[in-house]
């Protein structure tokens, strides 16, 4: 205020209040909040960077190029531990096991056999993105058109409720749950084409030379994806209607009112302006599609497999075999990659941290695990996060 | 025709939009397909379980189980007793020997290279042995002089220890002369204070072996009906296969084939055993079972009664009045027995009524026993109960208080900062705080609980790294990002005018917060809580990680401690076990049921939270 | 301009608004603002919309402290002869004994009792006498007694419209403040509710002073006994009612009363 002005004398003031009581309460409960709050804050970070320091060594060389090539390009193993006389160890795998027992001969000690837990963890990255692919497709696909549905088509009423009923139910089935389902559901009773249908068939449809078996497609890439499909479809139906309800109400009116039809408008007034966040929104979907484990233990995991899914043994083909052989040999082998059990980070983490015993050897597989599985995952949720704030900044109509 | 491909598309639309109906739906069909026959199998198997007279056995086995506990618990009381007096110089022999065992591990390899050089034949060159044996002497002399030796004993006994063990060599077989003397000193001690203590060692001793002739009887006559069990059994299974092998040779158009399959079916043809026959030997035997039950209850009446009655310390005295106080019960449930032995019938039906008891009301589950499978609901409830209840203990005011936070104090800054970091939890997949669980948070709990001014603390120090309260803290966790967000997004619709009235009557900044804001979203938050536990009991991995899968009741008489209990979970059970059962058995049934359960959960948590948001929604101003 | 040593002073002024600037960031919304209320009486402040009356009202009781940039950039509020932004001013003791009723009713999500009571409660008064006591008080005051008297526990969003606005100003005037701030009280009430509240207004100005945005002038002429009348920020014309409206001073008042004001 202006130093001017005549202030009136502090006896006279009707405002006075016991302030520092008052003031010591609110800062006191103001404080136990922001506590709480930086507590959950500094459990997360403090997480992150136990396995980031535990993780990064294992993963990471002092030398060019930098990242354990061996460890993220390998399939696992394994481990031999080779003790000599002298009490130094040898690392190796089931084939230089022999080799270095026999250089050694005399002076031989022992040797420790720690299973998965030596190579890489090439096949469970591989076999999670192949899971991943096929959920998000599935679960792109059917969650974006029951939002198109819901937010363009629908108008209030019972189906819609029981839709979101539905949607909100369906988000809040245990994952475990979702397994049985994807068991009972896509491993025994999927329809597959087959000349001999099995026995456990729910039933199956003559078709001409073939039948339409309910018999299941076993444990398998398609069976995992599918499940964990069901297992984002809330999420994706959710973000995406979000998104094409975030596209301005005038935008879909000026389109109408240009003579074109609902699809038209869909197509060209709204879904080019909602796809980026629904493409944000989906990447939380596939964070979410890599990180679960319950829904694939019974459906598509295996906890060791020392090929990858692509490297099937398919009959060699005779010399003189013609185009047409390679081109359907490779397509056998592409399908072959969707019908195969895979081996998933995940499923790959618990194998390692519950079924086999702790020691040096297997906390390095863990950690390295752990933390590769962390990184990837993280960094989607991360990359979704950023993308989903920038694109809030970008589009304000 | 415009027109009719608008509606093609709105109906296309539509169908992908009930996609999410069907699959509820379908989950619900599924679940019921494989798990619905499980009462029917449950009850054939109990029923043979009758038939063939495990029940009878049962019938004495269950409450002679009790025997095991209340006789650990004298075993208990005789040595708190006895420890005071014996604990110093067990702890001075313990010492020793535990120095010895560092010194030879320490010095392995030589010690290794030297045994194998002398097992050599022909005998190695005497002046390459004399080297390993100076190799073994120097080391060893090395680790005994900087071996660290605790301060039970004295300058002179340390000194006489590194001196002998600096000679110890894998050719020297005898025991250095003062671990000799420590061992017999605590030996001597150990006589005397058993002697201190005799009519309690005898009264223990004595109800150890009381049942040991009920028991031998008792095994003998489950031999008997386990034999008569696993017949039937094997009947089943055979009588199956034949069922599938007729179904097939009628379906079959192969003349041969069909007599073939025809053929094969006869040959599995088996008799189901004649289950009164086999268990006439067995209730003949009645009446001298239910002697040696008598004489069991009589002899524990007697042990009881020269039992004492108080011990020396604390401790003892507390578990002999425990003693004192279960053993009438056991003796009452032992004598009750008789009376069930006498009417228990073989023949009596099983109704579905017994079979839907056993199952959600059988406090064990008990599988791939060889005895008798059985599948109580009750240990997994409540483990996931209160696990789940640990978890939101913890994620509760944590959660609330950290929305109210982030909604009404936090600057811009704190926001930017905090937000994400709280979305990032929901990212970090459950496996992997299983992990921490394991690797990090479960040493933490038990490092925690053995600081000796914290073990006041109830259950403190703790047995079991793996328990449900570290299950229970990851959850909370994994709870929080739910919880925050939805009761975030509660406090943030309350009306600004609410705000206005509440400042403009002079009220500070936390009363308005405490008096209006967090009032006004009570109902939002209460839906968000009740969400955070329908996503804590449907969690997966963290239990099946962390919560150490012991399967049994916790046992909550140790008062609040028995969170520190491992358990096991529904959601664990069906990780754990449905990889390894086979598909239609009693088991994998049992297991759906259990998943049958978990989403009717699911679904009721999912129904209140709706309620209570509807129910306590306030009036449109 | 009108002089504000014109309007007429009998006792020490209430509420002493000097020379005042106030501005959001760099826009200012009110300038040089000159006024004096008097003691138990009814003062109305008109002008169109935008013109910073509002904005003038949340001066009085510091509600506008909330928006992060907003200031009085020059000169000062004086309540009861004291600057209201001095250090040792207690916001909460400030507000209690200047009122605030709102354009919108916004009584709270509670029952009618502890609606009146809220504002007792936070300033420490937990004696439940005494708040009984308050609580029927006030409510007689606002003419809600009778109707209410038998379920004071019934949920204060269940009344009507005009009585919950009456609510409001019952919870207003329950810690007996010496001023009371009316934004627009009636706006959004029918002529009959509208009409009530104009005469508790009226039997208001017995025990306190009352300062009442309105943009209905008719009401300004029903209730007020002075009025200024402020445009674009500026207070043009302070001076009793029935004066301003027979023979204002200014061209700017004359064609906003008359209407023609463009």
């Amino acid at each position: 205020m202006s130093a001017s002005l005549p202030s009136s004398s502090p006896e006279a003031n009707p405002f006075a209040g016991n302030q520092s009581a008052v003031q010591r309460r609110e800062t006191t409960v103001r404080w136990l909040l922001r506590l709480s709050t930086f507590f959950i804050v500094a459990v997360t970070v403090a997480i992150v960077m136990h396995i980031l320091v535990k993780g990064l060594p294992i993963t990471l060389r002092s030398e060019f190029p930098y990242v354990n090539v061996k460890f993220l390009t390998e399939l696992p193993g394994t481990l031999h531990v080779i003790f000599d006389k002298q009490g130094n160890a040898t690392e190796t795998d089931v084939n230089g096991a022999d080799e270095i027992k026999k250089q050694l001969g005399e002076n031989f000690r022992e040797e420790k056999t720690i299973s998965y837990s030596g190579g890489g963890i090439l096949g469970p990255i591989v076999g999670t993105a192949l899971l991943v692919v096929v959920s998000v497709s599935v679960a792109l696909f059917l969650g974006v058109c029951s939002a198109i549905y819901l937010s363009e088509y629908a108008s209030k009423g019972k189906r819609v409720e029981m839709i979101r009923l539905a949607i909100l139910n369906l988000a809040g089935v245990p994952s475990v749950v979702f397994g049985l389902f994807g068991l009972g559901a896509f491993v025994l009773s999927a329809p597959v084409l087959t000349d001999a249908p099995l026995e456990r068939s729910l039933f199956s449809i003559p078709l001409g030379l073939t039948y339409l078996s309910f018999q299941g497609w076993d444990t398998c890439v398609l069976s995992g994806g599918f499940t964990l499909a069901f297992v984002i479809l809330p999420v994706i139906i959710t973000a995406s209607e979000q998104c094409l309800q975030a596209v301005p109400h005038g935008f879909r009116e000026t389109s109408m009112a240009l003579g074109a039809t609902r699809w038209q408008t869909i197509w060209r007034a709204v879904l080019p302006f909602a796809t980026p966040g629904i493409l944000t929104s989906s990447i939380l979907g596939i964070a979410r599609a890599a990180g679960e484990t319950a829904p694939i233990m019974f459906t598509a995991a295996l906890a060791f497999k020392d090929k990858l899914p692509w490297q099937k043994d398919l009959p060699p083909l005779p010399a003189d075999a013609g185009l047409f052989a390679h081109w359907e040999q490779s397509v056998e082998r592409f399908l072959g990659i969707f019908t195969e059990s895979v081996q998933a980070l995940p499923y790959h983490i618990y194998t390692l941290a519950a079924r086999i015993p702790h020691n040096e050897y297997s906390e390095r597989a863990q950690y390295g695990s752990v933390f590769v599985f962390l990184l990837l995952v993280a960094s989607l949720a991360a990359t979704s996060i950023w993308m989903r704030r920038r694109l809030r900044g970008k589009y304000k109509w | 025709m415009a027109w009719d491909m608008q509606k093609l598309i709105r109906s296309f639309f539509a169908s992908n939009a009930s996609v999410t109906i069907i699959v509820l739906l379908l989950i619900m069909v599924f679940l019921m397909r494989e798990g619905a026959g499980f009462l029917g199998t449950y009850k054939h198997e109990l029923e043979i379980y009758r038939k063939a007279g495990l029940e009878l056995c049962d019938l004495v086995d269950r409450p002679l189980a009790q025997h095991q506990d209340l006789s650990s618990k004298l075993r208990r009381a005789v040595t708190t007793s006895i420890d005071p007096l014996i604990q110093s110089t067990r702890a001075r022999r313990d010492a020793a020997f535990y120095i010895k065992r560092e010194i030879e591990q320490s010095t392995t390899l030589p010690r290794e290279a030297l045994t194998q050089a002398l097992e050599k034949t022909p005998a190695l060159d005497p002046a390459k042995l004399d080297q390993l044996r100076r190799q073994v002497a120097s080391e060893t002399a090395a680790a005994a002089a900087t071996a660290a030796i605790s301060n039970l004993f004295s300058a002179e006994e340390v000194a006489r220890l590194r001196r002998e063990m600096s000679l110890l060599s894998p050719e020297v077989t005898e025991m250095p002369s003062f671990l000799t003397e420590l061992s017999a000193a605590f030996r001597v001690m150990d006589k005397e204070a058993k002697q201190k203590y005799t009519q309690l060692i005898e009264a223990s001793d004595l109800f150890e072996e009381a049942p040991d002739s009920l028991r031998a009887m008792l095994s003998e006559l489950k031999e008997d009906v386990l034999f008569t069990k696993e017949a039937a059994m094997e009947y089943f299974t055979l009588e199956e296969g034949r069922q599938k092998l007729l179904k097939a040779a009628e379906v079959a158009t192969d003349l041969k084939e069909k007599a073939d399959l025809l053929a094969e079916a006869e040959a599995s043809k088996t008799e189901e055993p004649n289950y009164q026959e086999n268990l006439a030997p067995v209730l003949e035997r009645r009446e001298e079972l239910q002697e040696h039950i008598t004489q069991y209850a009589d002899s524990i009446t007697e042990a009881l009664k020269t039992l004492p009655k108080t011990g020396d310390v604390p401790e003892a005295t507390k578990l002999l009045a425990e003693v004192h106080e279960h053993m009438p019960l056991h003796v009452q449930a032992m004598r009750k027995s008789l009376t069930e032995i006498k009417e228990w019938q073989a023949e009596k039906p099983v109704s579905i009524i017994t079979v839907v008891g056993a199952f959600f009301f059988g406090s064990a589950w008990l599988t791939n026993s060889s005895w008798q499978d059985f599948f109580g609901f009750v240990p997994l409830l409540a483990g996931s109960v209160v696990i789940a209840l640990i978890a939101i203990v913890i994620a509760t005011p944590l959660s609330v208080a950290a929305a109210i936070y982030t909604n009404q104090f936090a600057s811009d800054r704190e926001k930017e900062f905090i937000k994400p970091v709280i979305e990032f939890i929901q990212a970090i997949p459950s496996v992997v705080l299983g992990f921490i669980g394991i690797s990090l948070l479960g040493d933490l709990i038990k490092d925690m609980s053995e600081i000796p001014w914290l073990s006041g603390l109830p259950g403190f120090p703790i047995q079991e790294r793996l328990n449900m309260f570290n299950a229970g803290c990851l959850l909370a966790l994994m709870a929080i990002p739910t919880m925050f967000s939805l009761a975030e997004d509660a406090l943030n619709n309350v009306p600004q005018a609410y705000i206005d009235a509440s400042d403009a009557l002079g009220a500070t900044k936390l009363q308005t917060v405490f008096r209006v804001i967090v009032p006004a979203a009570l109902s939002g938050i209460a839906a968000a809580v009740l969400l955070g536990l329908g996503r804590v009991i449907g969690e997966t991995m963290v239990v099946l990680l962390v919560a150490g899968n012991r399967i049994a009741i916790p046992d909550f008489g140790v008062g609040p401690g028995f969170i520190f209990q491992p358990a096991h979970t529904l959601t664990g059970i069906i990780a754990q076990e449905l990889g390894e059962v086979s598909r239609g058995s009693a088991h994998w049934q049992a297991l759906f049921m259990v998943g049958i359960v978990l989403f009717a959960i699911s679904l009721l948590v999912n129904g209140c939270a709706r309620a209570v948001v509807r129910r306590f929604e306030t009036p449109k101003a | 301009m009108s002089n504000p040593s014109s309007s007429p002073a009998t006792s020490a002024p209430i509420v002493e608004i000097r020379d005042m600037d106030f501005s959001y960031g760099s826009k200012i919304a009110l300038h040089d603002i000159q006024l004096a209320v008097e003691r138990r009486r009814v003062t109305a402040l008109i002008g169109p919309s935008g013109c910073g009356k509002s904005t003038l009202l949340r001066c009085i009781n510091r509600m506008n402290d909330r928006v992060p940039s907003a200031r009085v950039t020059r000169g000062a509020v004086l309540v009861k002869g004291k600057n209201i932004h001095d250090e040792d001013v207690d916001l909460t003791q400030l507000r209690k004994q200047v009122g605030m009723v709102f354009q919108k009713s916004n009584p709270f999500p509670k029952s009618i009792y502890e609606n009146v009571a809220y504002g007792l409660r936070v300033h420490g008064e937990n004696n439940v006498e005494v708040l009984d006591d308050a609580v029927e008080r006030a409510l007689r005051s606002a003419a809600l007694w009778d109707e209410l008297k038998d379920r004071l526990q019934a949920h204060a969003l269940g009344l009507s419209g005009g009585q919950q606005q009456r609510l409001c100003i019952a919870r207003a005037i329950a810690t007996q403040p010496d001023v009371l701030l009316m934004d627009e009280p009636c706006s959004a009430l029918d002529p009959i509710a509208t009409l009530k509240i104009e005469e508790l207004i009226h039997q208001f100005a017995r025990d306190f002073s009352v300062i009442i945005v309105t943009h209905n002038m008719q009401q300004a002429v029903r209730v007020s006994d002075y009025t200024a009348f402020l445009h674009l920020g500026k207070l043009i014309e302070f001076s009793p009612t029935e004066l301003m409206f027979e023979r204002p001073k200014e061209k700017l008042t004359e064609s906003y009363l008359r209407g023609t004001f463009s």
